[in-house]
């Protein structure tokens, strides 16, 4: 036997799913004697390094490891474990002194989170998130500090100082789910495959956005608004972010900054930065060739301004300074100012201007380096268009994550914090005889952190004072419609670009995307493209130290820029080195730089993260090590063999449990390649002989792909055969699944929601994928197998109405329950009053107490019971509220609750239909002592109008139900759960729906569930084989009999089992009329909304119709009689409106008369008047 | 709870069921520990807290009075 063969063999018994999987026990579960224990040492070691035929295996490893959700976590470890540090360490926020007290100080030393816990009563414990939800409190671990300080003469350390709380983000580092097994979780009451990555904050679950944004600190060039080519730079640093721009315009080069007032010529900056030479401006910008007719004329033009010197040069850049200080001091002292002017000119330069490059003791030299590097690159683009920079491109984005945000928040609380103590400190300690010593102890407010952490939060303004930074939107309450979306919602992405833009760019599918973010899931309509999501695999990097690694850059022979001039910097072949954007130097070998560096990555030397990109259009080496980054991991190709490096021993080991995935990383089998470096590599599919290779032949491959279907997001993992379906069917699924009702979670009885979906008998899909697989989805499934006859029925069918089963609906088929929460609290007033539960009160003399009428059910603790019905308008929590809440005098002898007169303020049940109460829970929140939580729940069947969906973008809403002895049956008696008109198939081309049923249809009679994964093998034939092997058609048809008419259909019907999906948009929370009802106040006219009972808008449009036909009666009782009638009397003197009996203006009663006319129109004549604009009635006989 | 009570009272009956209510309300209500599921009397104005576990949320407990479900 081949050794080759025999690999296929093992692989065969040791993996039943390759095919599918068994559902019932077979032979095929008995475990087989592996045909490998018979191998020969030296067979064995054959396909031990023969290519690994399913790499897929990886996925799971990898995701073990990884989580659903690892960016966020890791992006929030990431800022509490060293930025945090980073910003309490930092020389601005390390010490606080005081102006008036030198010898006082207060240092931080160190900086660290506890674990979540709550203070309730003086009493600290520890708390689980499901506790929070329930409570509406926090989940938030203390932020502790050690500092140093005086008090009176001693200094004294403190360590483990509280100063606020800080929400912790859930399966993070801090979390108190962090690493619990699935029966910890249970006991946890939390769900085992629930992904983390979100905040509880007052109960709600928050969800961080990520953010898209363009990258700080790299040269971009582009076209500018005036279509002027201009090179920019957003500098950020931990002080300050600013931006600075070199643009061309007229021939002349210029420098643009937010702190300097006009655009100065470029060579008056760069000579104000010690270069003075024209010359060696010359040879810097534009080496031995020549972009000389841009400078020539900037020379000029700083020449004829009468600059030559740097001195001269700072002055004039001095007069230009936005909120001078020279230009204050010279309103005040005109003589002089000159000398100050160049000082601050300096400043700006050496700090404000491209500020992310450090000058140290005002030496410009980097500085003015890498701003002639920027009018170089600019002059070149001015000349050659297609060097400018794709703004959309993905190498120029960066993402904003969690812990980016939080640090940005926190670092503004800090501060805040601190200068808050310095008041304090300032305020006692300028006092000339203090009582005692003065302990800043005493003054650490918690609330400063604590509450500005919960407010960015839970609204998700983020407004930071010091970056100008007003964001809104940044976090939104975690979708729980089903546990897709839950999951969907964490691997969202947000773009700063305004949604107004009718450009496309933005919103275009970008071929860097590809493998980082998902090409189908994005939502239709104005957001679309803008929200993203991130690809299966995608990892977001966290900011790392570039200290070493530009050391390391140095020592690899490239020649520091310091020692360089124009002339070897642009010479032919010289490439140069940049480091997060920064010029290092300078390299004649790229490409054995690059692999160097690669080369240390894998053996573990350098950050997984650090990425090397060979540049060859713009001669540069872009090393990054900075945040934000996207990049996946992608299996590295052996030079020499032109296979994957992962072979088939390394996936055994990971079967057996003898590797870890992070061991294949560490063995440099595996690597991370973000947007830039994937331009440097090639992808092969794959390694195997016999299998294609796709676009890259494995000779020129660098890397092979884990598998294809990683460059999909989680939500497309629904769609079975993606790959076989037009692209927007499987866009539209993407929003569709998360609607799916289903399971939410493990804990989903548990959870007290305001409102959630559930369905009673969900399925596991027959066709399922292995994206599936990896969330788990088998155990929180969302719909359910229907069987399908794809065939006309009735004409309820037409535009994809679906024909529903009767008995399948009352057998339970798509059954969901409603589970909605109504919340009440007993709040304690000013005057020590206090809201009560009362005893349902009598309602007749002879009726006990809670029997009938809208006390139904009520307890005598004043909560409704479990298990009762509720009507519209029930109570549900009897309470009352204390009429006096504010006067502390009526209290009296009773004091406090119990006496005093109450009112009834009772919780009502709003719902249209009946419910029944589910659960009901009393507890105590941060501020209240009292909270009342009750379930209700609703169970529904399916309804005339309800929607549901296949997993493939074809949505439907049900036309008819049909008894069961009307539906088409097939030979062997099968009737279908639902009827499909195939008009649905031939514009949507949804051939994956078609696979889907057939795959299905062969899982179900076999009883082996099918793969329907993206790029997958097909499995349609050997489906189609196994049905006809059960006695089915080969094309998944059937004959059917009519049920009405007993006649055989003419057609052969396509017939079989498809997964479908019930959306939440349900019949009866839509469904609303009004005869009479409320009105609104202001305007008397009919209210607006269901929610409000409201009336039907008869709008422009229709009014329009009734115009254009001339109806006036109708328009009349339409607009005015049925909505706001009013009688008016009217003054016909003065045509003013009058009371009924006198005119106030004519100052009689003589001349009124009667009018009606709606309300609104008496109201604006009322505004009116009330501005002074006097419209008068002029009456008339007809 | 109430059950038993009979549909035409007098004023006395109403009475009875006065106290009926308050010397119920006096023992205290049963809730169960969303914890340990253990059982909690309850007086109005007690703090919410289980009395053997210390937890903070309880859950009422179910009915004992006749419920009648449609079953479709």
């Amino acid at each position: 036997m081949a050794p080759e063969s025999l690999e296929i063999e093992e692989e065969k018994g040791a993996d039943v799913g390759q095919v599918g999987e068994r559902l019932l026990p077979g032979p095929a579960d008995i475990p087989q004697q592996k045909p490998s224990s018979g191998l020969t040492p030296r067979e064995r070691a054959a396909v031990d390094e023969a290519p690994a035929r399913n790499k897929w295996k990886l996925l799971p490893e990898f995701l073990k490891v990884r989580g659903l959700v690892k960016q966020h976590i890791d992006s929030y470890n990431h800022f509490v474990e060293v930025e945090m540090k980073k910003i309490v360490a930092s020389k601005m926020n390390r010490e606080i002194r005081s102006d008036n007290n030198h010898h006082f100080f207060l240092r931080y030393e160190d900086v660290y989170v506890g674990t979540p816990e709550v203070d309730q009563n003086l009493i600290t414990y520890k708390v689980t998130p499901q506790e929070c939800r329930l409570r509406d409190l926090t989940y938030a671990a203390p932020i502790y500090v050690d500092v140093c300080f005086t008090r009176g003469r001693g200094v004294f350390r403190k360590r483990k100082l509280q100063i606020g709380r800080i929400p912790v983000m859930l399966q993070s580092s801090r979390c108190r789910l962090r690493g619990k097994s699935v029966a910890e979780l249970e006991k946890l009451k939390e769900c085992p495959y629930d992904p983390g990555g979100y905040f509880v904050v007052k109960g709600s679950e928050k969800v961080i956005l990520i953010q898209e944004q363009l990258s700080k600190n790299r040269i971009i060039i582009e076209q500018d608004s005036k279509k002027q080519t201009c090179a920019s730079v957003t500098s950020s640093t931990h002080e300050r972010k600013s931006r600075t721009a070199v643009y061309i315009k007229n021939n002349r080069i210029y420098l643009k900054h937010n702190s300097i007032s006009a655009d100065i010529p470029i060579f008056i900056v760069l000579k104000a930065m010690d270069c003075e030479s024209e010359l060696l401006i010359n040879y810097a910008i534009s080496g031995t060739s020549g972009i000389r007719q841009f400078l020539i004329a900037s020379a000029e033009e700083a020449a004829r301004a009468g600059i030559f010197t740097r001195d001269q040069a700072l002055e004039f850049i001095g007069q230009y300074i936005k909120h001078s200080r020279a230009a204050k001091r010279s309103a005040d002292d005109p003589t002089n100012t000159a000398p100050l002017r160049a000082d601050e000119a300096k400043d700006v330069l050496a700090l404000m201007v491209l500020g992310h490059v450090p000058v140290n003791n005002y030496d410009f030299r980097d500085k003015a380096f890498y701003l002639m590097y920027m009018v170089r690159q600019c002059c070149q683009a001015e000349a050659d268009p297609s060097l400018l920079d794709d703004k959309d491109y993905y190498g120029n984005k960066r993402l904003e994550l969690a812990g980016q945000l939080l640090a940005l928040l926190f670092e503004d609380l800090f501060k805040r914090f601190n200068t808050e103590l310095k008041l304090q400190a300032e305020r006692v300690l300028s006092k000339a005889n203090q009582a005692d010593a003065f302990d800043i102890m005493k003054h650490m407010s918690q609330n400063i952190i604590t509450n500005g952490f919960v407010q960015a939060i839970s609204t998700g303004n983020w407004s930071l004072k010091r970056f100008k930074m007003e964001r809104a939107g940044v976090t939104q309450q975690l979708s729980r419609l089903s546990f897709m979306s839950a999951i969907g919602h964490m691997t969202r992405i947000t773009s700063q670009f305004e949604k107004t833009r009718k450009v496309s760019g933005p919103r275009a599918l970008q071929p860097s995307q590809w493998g980082m973010l998902c090409p189908s899931d994005t939502p239709e309509g104005e957001s679309c493209g803008l929200v993203k999501n991130l690809a299966l695999l995608t990892h977001v990097t966290s900011d790392e130290e570039d200290g070493p690694v530009r050391q390391l850059v140095l020592r690899l022979g490239v020649e520091d820029i310091k020692l360089l001039g124009g002339e070897e910097i642009f010479s032919e072949g010289a490439y140069v080195v940049m480091l997060n954007g920064e010029i290092l130097g300078l390299t004649a070998e790229p490409e054995v730089l690059a692999e160097q560096l690669r080369k240390l990555r894998r053996a573990g030397r350098l950050g997984e993260y650090v990425s090397v990109f060979v540049n060859r259009d713009k001669a540069t080496v872009q090393i990054a090590t900075d945040g934000g980054r996207m990049c996946r991991p992608l299996i590295v190709v052996d030079k020499a063999t032109h296979r994957g490096k992962v072979r088939n021993k390394h996936l055994r080991m990971l079967r057996e449990g003898k590797m870890a995935f992070h061991q294949l990383l560490e063995q440099g089998l595996i690597e991370y390649v973000d947007v830039n470096e994937s331009n440097n590599t090639m992808v092969a599919l794959s390694d195997v002989e016999g299998e294609s290779a796709g676009g890259a032949t494995m000779q020129e491959a660098t890397h092979l792909e884990i598998d294809p279907l990683t460059i999909l997001g989680i939500v497309v993992g629904l769609v079975p055969f993606p790959h076989h379906n037009q692209s927007p069917r499987n866009t539209y699924q993407c929003a569709m699944g998360k609607q799916a009702v289903g399971t939410i979670g493990m804990n989903q009885l548990e959870r007290i929601d305001t409102l959630l979906y559930l369905m009673c008998y969900p399925h596991k899909p027959l066709v399922h994928s292995r994206t599936l697989e990896l969330v788990n989805f088998d155990c929180v499934p969302a719909g359910q197998n229907a069987i399908v006859a794809v065939m006309s029925y009735s004409g309820y069918d037409i535009e994809d109405a679906i024909i529903i089963n009767k008995s399948s609906m009352e057998r339970g088929f798509a059954r969901c329950m409603v589970m909605r929460k109504y919340a009440t609290q007993l709040k304690t007033y000013a005057n020590n009053t206090m809201d009560r539960l009362a005893p349902p009160p009598f309602a007749t003399p002879d009726a006990p107490p809670a029997a009938a009428g809208k006390f139904c059910g009520v307890g005598y603790d004043g909560v409704i019971e479990i298990g009762s019905r509720v009507e519209k308008n029930g109570v549900l929590v009897n309470r009352e509220m204390p009429t006096n809440t504010s006067d502390l005098m009526v209290t009296g002898p009773g004091m406090g609750h119990g006496s005093g007169e109450f009112k009834p303020s009772a919780l009502c049940y709003k719902g249209p239909g009946d419910a029944r109460v589910d659960k009901v829970m009393i507890s105590s929140s941060e501020f209240e002592s009292h909270i009342i939580k009750v379930v209700t729940r609703e169970v529904r069947m399916i309804e005339l109008g309800d929607k549901f969906s296949s997993r493939h973008g074809q949505k439907g809403v049900v036309g008819l139900i049909v008894p069961q002895v009307d539906m088409p049956f097939t030979d062997q008696g099968i009737v279908p759960d639902i009827i499909m008109n195939p008009h649905g198939f031939p514009s949507r081309m949804t051939v994956g729906k078609l696979m889907e049923l057939i795959c299905s249809k062969a899982g179900a009679v076999s009883g082996v569930r099918q793969y329907g994964t993206a790029f997958a093998e097909n499995p349609v034939k050997a489906c189609s084989e196994t049905l006809v092997k059960h006695g089915h058609s080969y094309h998944g048809k059937e004959v059917v009999t009519d049920g009405i008419t007993g006649e055989t259909v003419e057609a052969h019907i396509f017939f079989g089992p498809v997964y479908y999906q019930r959306l939440k948009h349900m019949v009866a929370d839509k469904m609303h009329a009004r005869a009479r009802g409320p009105r609104a106040v202001l305007t008397r006219q009919p209210t607006e909304g269901r929610s409000r009972d409201g009336g039907l808008r008869l709008g422009e449009m229709e009014r329009d119709c009734l115009i254009g036909y001339g109806a006036s009666g109708l328009l009349i009782e339409r607009l005015m009689i049925s909505s706001d009638i009013f009688e008016a009397n009217v003054c016909l003197k003065c045509g003013f409106m009058a009371n009924p009996v006198r005119c106030q203006n004519c100052r009689t009663g003589a001349h009124l008369t009667s009018l009606s006319l709606p309300y609104a129109c008496k109201l604006l004549f009322q505004e009116l008047h009330s501005m002074n604009i006097i419209p008068k009635l002029t009456l008339q006989d007809l | 709870m109430n059950s038993g009570a009979g549909a035409a009272g007098s004023a006395e009956q109403q009475e009875a069921m006065k106290q009926q209510v308050a010397s119920s309300l006096a023992s205290g209500i049963t809730y169960e520990c969303g914890d340990c599921a253990a059982k909690v009397q309850l007086r109005p104005r007690d703090p919410i807290l289980c009395q053997s576990c210390g937890y903070r949320i309880l859950y009422k407990v179910r009915t004992a009075r006749l419920q009648q479900y449609e079953a479709r």
